[in-house]
């Protein structure tokens, strides 16, 4: 994205100086590359889309097309002969929940660890790095076990609150504060504000860039997550989120693999996260902006 | 400045991220089917659509304490035992079927209530309740990785308290038992045939497929109707030892020796059957899956792409839903040096050694594999009863499917010992390899060979 973004400016200005054929050519070139990336990378999305209207002899024919010869809804009617208005929303819950705790307990964490000298913040710090070590797949029995200890099988607590905090947003929140100059707080402390205020007030609206990477990585991690609400929805079908309920359509062996609806499904997944990201995508390229200015 | 840099740098990690999570995503869906597919044992079962999501599923098999009152006051008359039945999801026909066997048996038996739990990624989400002391009451397993739960302790030996454990085919007993025991009741089987492409063998004016054929004819033919310019091939073969283990039977080798003490893929016969498979690959008379576009061997030869395959009853359904307009036909697999021989691939009902309800669940378990149980499951005609007492009624209803039902006879079941697996993921990784000419017959075997001796020397 920021390459689209400089490269588009550049040929602006130069296309505005009108330096000669030199320039031209350069222009056209990196449209043409530019072009082509773009090209390779929306294909598989169109695919995708057409695949989803399409009947099952067709998707197999070739050559494929991405517009289908005749056009179908089966692939939408047996994707909502499941329930998935229902995964929908639990999935909409889910990441939500988890990204508003990822937001509130990160930042906190991490402006704790950059600016409040405490005994023992080192090693607190090196210790919430060294769990981003530990591969997830070994943690699943585990987490398993201390849910069921704890009676959250089969629950939204059990989906939300082992994924509530992340030890890598606390790292990007960290370093991010610690990038923010003393001075504010300081000017901020002198005109009489209190811890809180000068984090909630001052600071934290300055880390605007961090906050944004931190949503959209959170929110992409819990809406696609699905090892997780795999342990912990063992029976209770109501409870199931989008991804697992789009495996639950794919059929047990490959060979039932019915596309048409699997792309329908992934249809819905795609979209509420593209427009996420979009949304937050134009406050990046603000913060970069701005803080650019002022640098 | 530093701003600056930092928010760029955020950002480029945020993309990268989410790149690597969308490639992972991806590898995951498409790499799945194929290693269900090489896995080989496509069975089949269930995944209700509609009503099971919105029926109360509510807390069912779910042994915490405090549930337990709930469950009672939910309970009609209170003695009702909650069992829950976990699964795979499968075709729609087959998980709607399943739930109306659930139905049934729930109407008949009224102290007990089960639940059906279709789950996606089976494996994960059982080990997970098997090791998190959570088990389901009944659930299904594939003869493959029977010795592994046994070894484990994980289950519990119903065999001897089945009605009539004499009906199930001998080699679908074998199947599942383990040690002498016979530790869980069949669920229904497939085997390998021979599917053929009745065009295709028009255009090259070659002969139907017979249940008579050799090697030899299976050789010529796949030569005849070999046309490289049109890019079909006569035959698709898999780089999976769930397919050349039919051939290494006819030829008259084994997998190990009787007693399981040492590996026999060193003999001449299991040569003779590496050669035979891998020579048909690179004489350029068949292809695997991959080379023609296609994710499986099914899709290759409904595509026209291939005049032959070798797949098991799952293909029928597969071929009818995807490939409406497909011409073809299917007969038994052809006979080696050694006769005839076929894979069946079998999945069971298992109930775990520390079941709650081991009585109920029993019931549940005999109930879903005896007659009626069995005549309702293997009337949709997709895979097999297990039970020889219920095959003449199957081929009455469905006379087209005869080759595969011929296969029970002669078919070897699809399990070996505790720690297969490694075996099974070497020799295919050997045939990949030799698929594309870098390996030889004798390689592929010797690695898989000195792979099976660590296992066998293990236990």
């Amino acid at each position: 994205m920021t390459t689209v973004a400089t490269n588009t400016s550049t040929a602006a200005t130069v296309e505005r100086e009108g330096r000669g054929a030199g320039h031209y050519i350069k222009l056209v070139l990196s449209y043409g590359v530019l072009f082509l990336l773009a090209a390779a990378f929306i294909y598989p999305f169109l695919l995708a889309i057409g695949t989803s209207f399409k009947t099952l002899p067709e998707i197999n024919q070739t050559p494929v097309s991405i517009i289908p010869r005749e056009f179908t809804l089966e692939g939408y009617q047996r994707l909502f002969s499941f329930n998935v208005g229902r995964w929908t929303i639990n999935s909409a819950i889910v990441a939500v929940l988890i990204t508003l705790g990822n937001v509130f307990f990160a930042s906190l964490a991490g402006y704790a660890l950059a600016r409040i000298p405490f005994p023992g913040s080192r090693v607190a710090f090196l210790a919430i790095l060294g769990t981003m070590m530990i591969p997830g797949i070994v943690l699943i029995i585990p987490m398993f076990i201390i849910l069921k200890t704890l009676g959250m099988i089969n629950s939204y607590t059990g989906l939300i609150i082992p994924k509530i905090i992340t030890a890598f947003g606390i790292f990007l929140m960290k370093q991010f504060f610690e990038s923010v100059p003393r001075e504010l707080e300081e000017a901020a402390r002198i005109d009489g504000a209190t811890q809180f205020q000068t984090f909630f007030r001052v600071v934290l609206p300055t880390a605007r860039p961090a906050l944004v990477a931190l949503i959209i990585f959170s929110f992409q991690g819990a809406w696609n997550d699905f090892m997780h609400p795999l342990i912990v929805v063992t029976t209770n079908k109501d409870l199931y989120t989008l991804p697992l309920g789009l495996a639950l359509l794919r059929g047990g062996m490959g060979q039932n693999l019915q596309w048409n609806s699997l792309m329908a499904g992934s249809m819905l997944t795609t979209v509420p996260m593209a427009i996420i990201f979009f949304i937050f995508q134009r406050y990046f390229i603000e913060g970069i902006s701005y803080s650019g200015i002022k640098g | 400045m530093s701003k600056k840099w930092f928010a760029m740098l955020v950002m480029m990690l945020v993309v990268a991220l989410m790149l690597a999570a969308c490639g992972g995503g991806g590898t995951e869906t498409t790499a799945e089917p194929t290693a269900d597919t090489s896995a080989a044992e496509p069975t089949e079962e269930m995944v209700e659509p509609t009503e099971e999501v919105a029926e109360p599923t509510e807390e069912m098999a779910e042994p915490t304490e405090e549930m337990a009152p709930t469950e009672e006051a939910a309970a009609p008359s209170g003695d009702v035992v909650e069992l829950q039945l976990m699964g795979w999801s499968s075709s729609d026909a087959e998980n709607v079927r399943l739930q109306e066997m659930v139905d049934t048996f729930n109407e008949q038996n009224p102290d007990i209530h089960v639940t059906l739990n279709q789950v996606p990624e089976y494996d994960t989400a059982l080990q997970t309740a098997l090791a998190g002391g959570a088990p389901p009451d009944v659930f299904y397993i594939d003869s493959f990785k029977l010795p592994d739960f046994v070894q484990a302790g994980s289950l519990m030996a119903i065999g001897d308290q089945l009605d009539d454990p004499d009906d199930f085919y001998p080699n679908l007993r074998g199947a599942f038992t383990m040690d002498d025991t016979f530790w869980c009741p069949p669920k229904d089987f497939s085997t390998l045939a021979l599917q053929y492409n009745k065009d295709l063998f028009d255009a090259a004016g070659v002969e139907y497929p017979t249940p008579d054929w050799t090697w030899d004819d299976l050789q010529a033919a796949a030569e005849a109707l070999t046309n490289a310019d049109n890019g079909v091939y006569g035959m698709v073969l898999s780089p999976d030892m769930a397919r050349w283990i039919a051939f290494l039977y006819q030829a008259g080798g084994a997998v190990t020796d009787e007693g399981f003490t040492t590996m026999t893929l060193d003999s001449p016969e299991a040569a003779q059957a590496m050669e035979f498979y891998l020579g048909l690959v690179t004489d350029g008379y068949a292809a695997q899956p991959s080379d023609l576009d296609s994710g499986w061997a099914g899709e290759a030869f409904g595509k026209g792409q291939a005049a032959m395959a070798m797949e098991g009853n799952w293909i029928v359904s597969y071929l009818n839903d995807q490939f409406p307009d497909l011409n073809w036909g299917v007969t038994e697999l052809p006979a080696g040096p050694a006769g005839k021989a076929t894979m069946s691939f079998t999945v069971c009902y298992g109930v775990p050694a520390a079941a709650a309800h081991p009585d109920e669940s029993i019931r549940l378990a005999n109930w879903l594999t005896g007659s009626e149980g069995m005549a309702a499951w293997a009337g949709l005609g997709l895979a097999m009863p297990t039970r020889a007492s219920l095959s003449e009624g199957w081929l009455a209803q469905y006379p087209d499917l005869q080759p595969f039902l011929a296969g029970a006879e002669y078919s070897h079941p699809w399990q070996f010992r505790p720690g297969f697996q490694d075996v099974l993921d070497t020799l295919n990784a050997g045939l990949q390899q030799a698929f594309t000419g870098t390996y030889t017959a004798d390689q592929v075997l010797s690695e898989a060979q000195e792979v099976g001796n660590d296992v066998l020397s293990n236990q």
